[in-house]
């Protein structure tokens, strides 16, 4: 008995010495930092995730595409009198109309995912920099961030123009507010101080990532608009760099336009930077659910019992079409049918017949409106799943219209043979013959942004264009001109200058 | 060390060596009727008994012992046993409670010796009717202690419950309960409220500091009902309840809405009017009845007494196929031995609960569903008969939502408490209190292809979560006097583990519906490869040492002081460790020789106490950097995983820290008024947040710090007396007052220098309704001021600052309207006796509380209405407003509140002295009076909105009923 007593007292004693003040964390589900970055492999998967952002936001009506291509006169958004409608609170009109409130979601979305890209490649930069991995690609592997980072600050300079930009990951002071011309600069020296160290070829292993030709193509967007940007012309830069990537042998136009938008587009010769996307990664590119009607999904066996019949071409823009331009095919017009050639039928009974108008912004008709084909629709998704098509954020056929265009604007907003030889290029490639060939007289400024509008309809680059052109003021549908110039910077989230008071909300807002 | 050896010397001496006789005797009240249950121990060990139905009892005792018959309501009796085989007693109703035992943390005291701010209920004084959960037999009860149904009547919700005010902005903000002292992380709905003795409630710091980090909230203790010695005795308690639907008038009946079309858009009319009359509240609800049923036995003898309970609780929810269904058995047993100085105490309770679940937004579905469609669409096989209509997301027939789903779940619980107390010497007990906890929760949801819009065919889900608690205190309790001084000592260790486990999984695109969710394999989705599978594992450790001393002189002056250091894992590795000490000072002045000549007072205590607690309720692993798996990427043809880090770590991450003054005043005049008066002053160190961080240099939106100081004070006020006393009539009578204000002293961190982020609410476009800022009171409404229309019909909001340009979005365009916390709050009990006939009602009253009413927001203007759904009449208030919804000064309405929470009336039988039937009628939530333009004021809780929450149908959750109750007590 005594023995047993002291036993017990005994093991009473080791445990309470033991665990009896034991506070430490026990980690399960998730891994401690430090037991990450040890070998290359890791490294590389740690550098992949810097790359989430694009994905999640980067085609999101909900953030660049608002911002990019709502924006414009490319597309509008009504409300319908009938079905489905895209209302969100007038958020959309808000976003055609010009009213820009700083707090829409789009704004803060479309500045997220530029910072939030930012911060986790300086956080991987520094972590990769200081990780005991040694191998051969860290360099390589560092210039690839730095470039991927340099090219979410071009996207916010454009957007949003007086950025901060810090790129150190242990300054963990309130980031600067930097001019317009400062943020350039850094972003220049960036992309410069990257693409020697970067891979000049795209490969399987590459594909989607920031090698030397997305470098260069960076650069040679922010060359042409750096007069508008920062009044300094930088057109000769632009086409070296335009020059670079033609000379590069990577890339050349694709005999089909819509190679570069079908399901399976990675073979792609033509798409220098994508986001790719696959229905297995969930929510993503959903432009099926942003333009298609309700009653048209069964054409593409969709297992979703609903969609938006939200976003469709600005019946202006449509009409910059050519009939015999193959890119007309970019929005489907016309009488539809379903799955087996039959009328397909609208909630109205009758035939869905996409016509070239929108009545009202505040209401049109279930098939008003042309829709958005130009990214084919894969067969059989369901609920919120992403297309599988990957997006072209550059493509070849913009870095000919690039310099055909900086070499007009330093020829004084006139053509000469080798712009037209250029523009040539890709609209031959649109008609499948020369017929419709511009010359030098035909070839204006008017005429290349609307040969821009044509060939790059829906991709994002439509904002950045007007701008250049100084036409995103115009009046268009029911949006009213404006003069002052603040609208061509969009307001900073409010939630973003409360967390930094070093930041001044854009004149205007 | 001297003192040491006498113990053991002590230790030694045989007890049985005293000579023992059994005695009988029989106790009766002041008016010679015989009292049963009344307990009879001897001082000092864990003999003890009770009096049978007749009032007597029989006890083994030795000459010189002291005997201590003790019954609620009657004053304790202390008498020594001087010989002879009977000993009858007589004993005096206590109108006072002087002896009454409070329950104050790892031991009790009697009411006359408490210091601190503590409010003990009994169980003869709990509410009665259709409880959802034990708290509800407290509501409006206990001054400063709110306990709110935020879910309607919800049978699968449980109550939220505040005391004195809001003491976190992002910890939790419940106050601790523990069930005999085991910290209960369970349901409260699953214990029986049957099986509960008393309800204590430590509301200031002195009195809760002793649970240390856990104890900013306030602490509940709950304790059951202890076995009785004797022959078995039946407690059976049961009743049948009629639950209504609170109308919602406020939406547009069918033929309102055709009327409404023909006025406002007559064009229109072949969209808007679907050609039916639909009232869809009441298609989607029903009148349910609930049973419960709860059987109790108890006795045993001398050195081994039990009391087993089951309750059976069957609660219908106003939406079809929605209940809960509880079975609780539980046992309690206690063994004394060793001469009576051992006590082991072994408790087990399990409980299963089945619940099935309302599909989500079925009352907003109800309400905003427009009128004139109709429930059915025969012809529709798609939808399997519903009607349905075409719209954006969040607008779906609810009858097709409950009859195309299934979501459901079991829930396992199982708690078992090991208590051993033995008696070293007189007074002086070694206490070993261990415990173990486990609950298992599987629930699985189905929905079919036919569910509104779905876009599977079928979709299926489970979701499995483990938890285990695991306790062990051992604690050395030392009581002894000194002539008139008194002194009550204790010191203990507590070691607290938590382990949960979490499995999911899901899958869609099954060939037939007729699986549900318990073939998760057979869906196609999982072989095209989008079947999801999650699971996570976490813990946290909590460790304390504690101490506390009582003393009081003649129990005049009393003085009690308590410190407890501990620590948590959850915290930053420098900040692990916080000491929490509390001291609190008695005066009682009618024992004072100048106040004994003034009869009508019986009691008047001052007591003033100071504590420090902490709250360390916070998401676990905040303070460690953390790699979690990122967004896939794309690589050399697949898709890999890729890493990321998962938060921004906080090393520096420390307690909130409470810091109370409590003042108190109990009185006791003319032998039928009691009450008390409590004055506090709370300040809130350290306060945790989440806030906006710049991106870069961080990584993530947000930090997890501590960022700020606030302050509540307030003042508390119970009465409770006996009205009228007459032979065959009586009126008890109890009203409480509470009232707390807060303010905001101390924001931001100074060393990263950046402003504590606003509270977020979302429309499509985010903004934020409520600001916290220095020198405010936090809950404050900041909203832009509506002015009226332009002549486009969009609002026209005040330029406050004058500038030229109307900025929503800013404070400076944005004045205060209103503050969602209460003024103060009232609670009236009234128990009326008639003979063998009593009549009891509640009141509760909240005043001068704002509420944000997002139903109006959502639903009080033209957007809704022109995509075919119903809106709020109250638009004909202002239909010239063409504007979008937005959030402005229109929508911040008053919330001041009276309700009418319960009305008894129950007729009592007693024969043959235990024998007791009891029968009542009762009705609970009957009438509530306000002007707040919602279902129901009670319905939004005066919460800490830190999430960014979607206005419209999502936030109308469950309708609120009015209760009817048939029921019976039956002790024999």
């Amino acid at each position: 008995m005594k023995k047993i007593k002291i036993l017990l007292i005994g093991l009473l004693a080791v445990l309470s010495v033991h665990s009896c003040t034991d506070l430490d964390e026990t980690l399960y589900s998730t891994i401690g930092a430090e037991e990450w970055y040890r070998t290359e492999e890791e490294c590389l998967r740690a550098m992949g995730s810097a790359y989430g952002s694009l994905r999640y936001r980067g085609t999101s009506l909900w953030g660049w595409l608002a911002t990019e291509v709502l924006t414009t006169d490319e597309a509008v958004i009504p409300l319908r009198n009938i079905g489905a409608s895209l209302s969100n609170e007038g958020i959309w009109i808000m976003a055609q109309k010009h009213d820009f409130e700083p707090n829409l979601d789009y704004f803060w979305a479309s500045w997220e995912v530029c910072f939030n890209t930012i911060a986790r490649c300086n956080q991987v930069i520094y972590l990769i920099e200081s990780s005991p991995a040694q191998f051969e690609g860290k360099p390589k592997m560092i210039a690839e961030l730095r470039t991927l980072r340099a090219f979410v600050a071009y996207k916010a300079m454009d957007l949003f123009g007086n950025i901060p930009l810090p790129l150190d990951f242990l300054d963990t002071s309130l980031p600067v507010q930097l001019t317009r011309a400062q943020a350039f600069e850094i972003i220049e020296r960036e992309l410069l101080e990257s693409a020697p160290l970067l891979d000049p070829i795209l490969t399987s292993k590459t594909y989607g990532r920031c090698i030397q030709p997305v470098a260069h193509t960076i650069l040679a967007k922010m060359y042409l608009n750096a007069e508008k940007w920062i009044g300094v012309p930088k057109y000769d830069q632009a086409i070296a760099m335009c020059d670079n990537i033609i000379n590069g042998g990577s890339y050349s136009l694709e005999t089909n336009y819509f190679r570069n938008f079908s399901a399976n587009n990675q073979g792609s010769r033509e798409n220098i930077f994508v986001i790719p996307y696959d229905r297995l990664t969930g929510f993503g590119f959903q432009m099926h659910m942003y333009t298609l009607p309700t009653t048209l999904l069964p054409k593409f066996n969709y297992q979703s019992t609903w969609s938006w019949n939200g976003i469709v071409a600005m019946p202006t823009f449509y009409d910059l079409y050519h009939p015999e331009d193959s890119r007309i095919k970019s929005f489907e017009f016309g009488p539809q049918v379903d799955r087996n050639g039959n009328p397909a039928i609208g909630l109205d009974g009758t035939q869905l017949d996409f016509t070239n108008t929108v009545s009202s912004i505040l209401g049109a008709a279930e098939d008003e409106g042309v829709r958005c084909f130009k990214w084919e629709f894969p067969e059989g998704l369901s609920g919120w799943q992403s297309m599988d098509n990957d997006w072209s954020v550059f493509r070849y056929s913009d870095i000919l219209l690039i310099k055909a265009e900086a070499i007009m604007r330093k020829n004084g907003g006139v053509a000469n043979q080798t712009a037209v030889d250029l523009v040539n290029q890709v609209r031959q490639r649109a008609f499948g013959n020369s017929d419709h060939n511009y010359t030098t007289a035909t070839l204006t400024m008017e005429e290349l942004l609307n040969e821009r509008g044509r060939e790059l309809a829906w991709e994002g680059h439509r904002r950045q264009d007007l701008i250049r052109f100084g036409k995103f003021g115009d009046a268009w549908f029911e949006k009213p001109a404006w003069t002052s110039n603040h609208k061509e910077l969009y307001p900073i989230p409010p939630r973003v200058l409360a967390a930094n008071p070093n930041l001044q909300q854009n004149t205007g807002y | 060390m001297k003192r040491f050896l006498f113990l053991c010397l002590i230790l030694m001496v045989p007890l049985a060596g005293f000579a023992q006789r059994t005695i009988t005797g029989v106790v009766v009240d002041e008016n010679n009727i015989t009292l049963p249950g009344v307990n009879v121990t001897i001082k000092g060990t864990f003999t003890g008994t009770a009096t049978d139905r007749n009032g007597s009892y029989t006890i083994d005792v030795s000459e010189g012992s002291v005997l201590v018959f003790s019954f609620i309501g009657y004053k304790t009796l202390e008498v020594t046993y001087t010989g002879g085989p009977t000993l009858n007693v007589v004993m005096e109703p206590d109108m006072i409670g002087m002896d009454e035992v409070v329950v104050i943390g790892y031991g009790t005291t009697t009411r006359r010796e408490v210091t601190g701010s503590v409010t003990s209920v009994k169980s003869d004084r709990f509410i009665t009717g259709d409880l959802q959960t034990p708290m509800s037999a407290i509501q409006g009860i206990v001054p400063g202690l709110s306990i709110v149904s935020t879910d309607g009547s919800n049978p699968n919700a449980e109550h939220t419950i505040r005391l004195r005010g809001l003491n976190s902005f992002s910890g939790g903000k419940s106050p601790l309960i523990l069930v005999d002292g085991k910290v209960w992380n369970l349901p409260l709905s699953i214990i029986d409220t049957e099986s509960i003795a008393s309800i204590d409630v430590l509301k200031d710091g002195s009195a809760a500091a002793i649970y240390g980090t856990r104890a900013t909230n306030g602490v509940i203790l709950i304790t059951l009902k202890e076995p009785v010695k004797g022959d078995v005795q039946f407690q059976f308690s049961s009743f049948v309840s009629l639950q209504q639907v609170n109308n919602d008038d406020r939406w547009f009946s069918a033929d309102e809405y055709r009327d409404l079309v023909a006025q406002y858009d007559p064009g229109r009319a072949s969209f808007l009017d679907r050609g039916a009359s639909t009232n869809w509240l009441d298609e989607t609800t029903r009148s349910p009845l609930n049973q419960s049923y709860s059987l109790s036995m108890t006795g045993g003898n001398n050195s081994l007494n039990y009391r087993s309970n089951i309750m059976l609780k069957d609660n219908q929810g106003l939406f079809f196929d929605n209940y809960s269904r509880i079975v609780t058995p539980s046992i309690f047993v206690s063994q004394t031995g060793l001469n009576n100085r051992l006590n082991v105490d072994y408790k087990l309770l399990y409980s299963n609960a089945r619940r099935r679940y309302q599909p989500g937004g079925m009352l907003g579905q109800s309400l905003i569903r427009n009128p004139t469609e109709p429930v059915y669409d025969p012809d529709n096989e798609s939808s399997n008969g519903f009607y349905t209509s075409f719209d954006t997301s969040g607008y779906t027939n609810p009858m097709a939502m409950t009859e195309e789903s299934n979501s459901d779940g079991t829930e396992n619980y199982i708690t078992g408490d090991f208590n051993a107390s033995f008696l070293i010497l007189d007074g002086f007990t070694a206490n070993f209190h261990g415990s173990y906890t486990a609950s298992q929760t599987n629930n699985g949801s189905y929905l079919t292809k036919h569910y509104p819009r779905v876009g599977y065919t079928g979709d299926a889900s489970r979701t499995s979560n483990a938890s285990h608690y695991f306790s062990l205190e051992p604690t050395l309790q030392y009581r002894f006097s000194f002539g008139d001084h008194n002194f009550q000592t204790m010191a203990g260790y507590s070691f607290y583990e938590y382990v949960g486990s979490s499995l999911y999984g899901r899958n869609y695109n099954f060939d037939t519906d007729n699986f549900l969710y318990n073939n998760l394999g057979a869906g196609q989705a999982l072989v095209d490869g989008f079947a999801s599978l999650s699971s996570g594992k976490e813990s946290n450790r909590l460790i304390a040492f504690y101490g506390r001393a009582m003393y009081n002189y003649k129990f005049k002056y009393l003085l009690s002081a308590s410190l407890r250091y501990e620590g948590s894992s959850r915290f930053g590795a420098n900040n692990k460790w916080g000491v929490f000490p509390a001291v609190s000072l008695g005066w009682r002045l009618n024992e004072e020789a100048f106040m004994q000549n003034i009869t009508w007072v019986n009691n008047l205590m001052i007591r003033a106490g100071y504590g420090v607690t902490g709250n360390q309720d916070i998401p676990n692993y905040q303070s460690v950097p953390r790699m979690t798996v990122g967004p896939k990427m794309f690589y050399d043809g697949r898709w890999i995983n890729s890493y990321q880090s998962a938060n921004n770590p906080n090393p520096d991450l420390k307690w909130e820290k409470k810091a109370e003054t409590n003042i108190g005043i109990d009185f006791g005049l003319f032998n039928r008024l009691n009450g008390s008066v409590e004055l506090y002053n709370r300040t809130i160190t350290d306060l945790l947040w989440w806030y906006n961080v710049p991106v870069p240099p961080n990584v993530f939106n947000s930090v997890y710090a501590n960022v700020g100081e606030m302050r509540n004070r307030g003042v508390e006020l119970m009465l409770d007396g006996s009205v009228l006393q007459r032979t065959d009539f009586s009126w008890n009578s109890t009203l409480i007052y509470s009232m707390n204000r807060n303010e905001v002293t101390k924001l931001a961190d100074p060393s990263r220098g950046y402003e504590l982020d606003f509270i977020r609410m979302t429309a499509a476009a985010t903004t934020w309704a409520q600001m916290i800022r220095v020198g405010e009171s936090i809950g404050n409404f900041w909203a832009p001021i509506y002015l009226g229309v332009d002549e486009q019909g969009r609002a026209i909001y005040e330029d406050v600052d004058g500038d030229g340009t109307v900025r929503r979005e800013t404070v400076e365009d944005r004045r205060i309207v209103g503050n969602e916390y209460p003024d103060f709050e009232i609670g009236w009990q009234n128990i009326f006796r008639y003979r063998s006939f009593d009549l009891s009602f509640s009141l509760r009253g909240v005043f001068g509380h704002s509420l944000l009413n997002r139903d109006r927001i959502a639903y009080e203007n033209w957007e809704p209405f022109k995509a075919g759904r119903n809106v709020l009449k109250s638009i004909l208030d202002r239909p010239e407003y063409t504007g979008p919804y937005a959030y402005d000064s229109r929508f911040v309405d008053e919330a001041t509140y009276v309700k009418l929470s319960n009305v008894t009336l129950g007729y009592n039988l007693r024969w043959g002295g235990q024998n007791m039937l009891r029968l009542y009628l009762s009705g609970n939530n009957l009438l509530t009076i306000t002007k707040f333009e919602g279902t129901d004021p009670e319905k939004v809780i005066p919460g800490f909105n830190t999430n960014t929450e979607s206005f419209g149908s999502d936030n109308l959750w469950y309708p609120y009923s009015r209760t009817f109750v048939l029921g019976i007590n039956f002790n024999f």
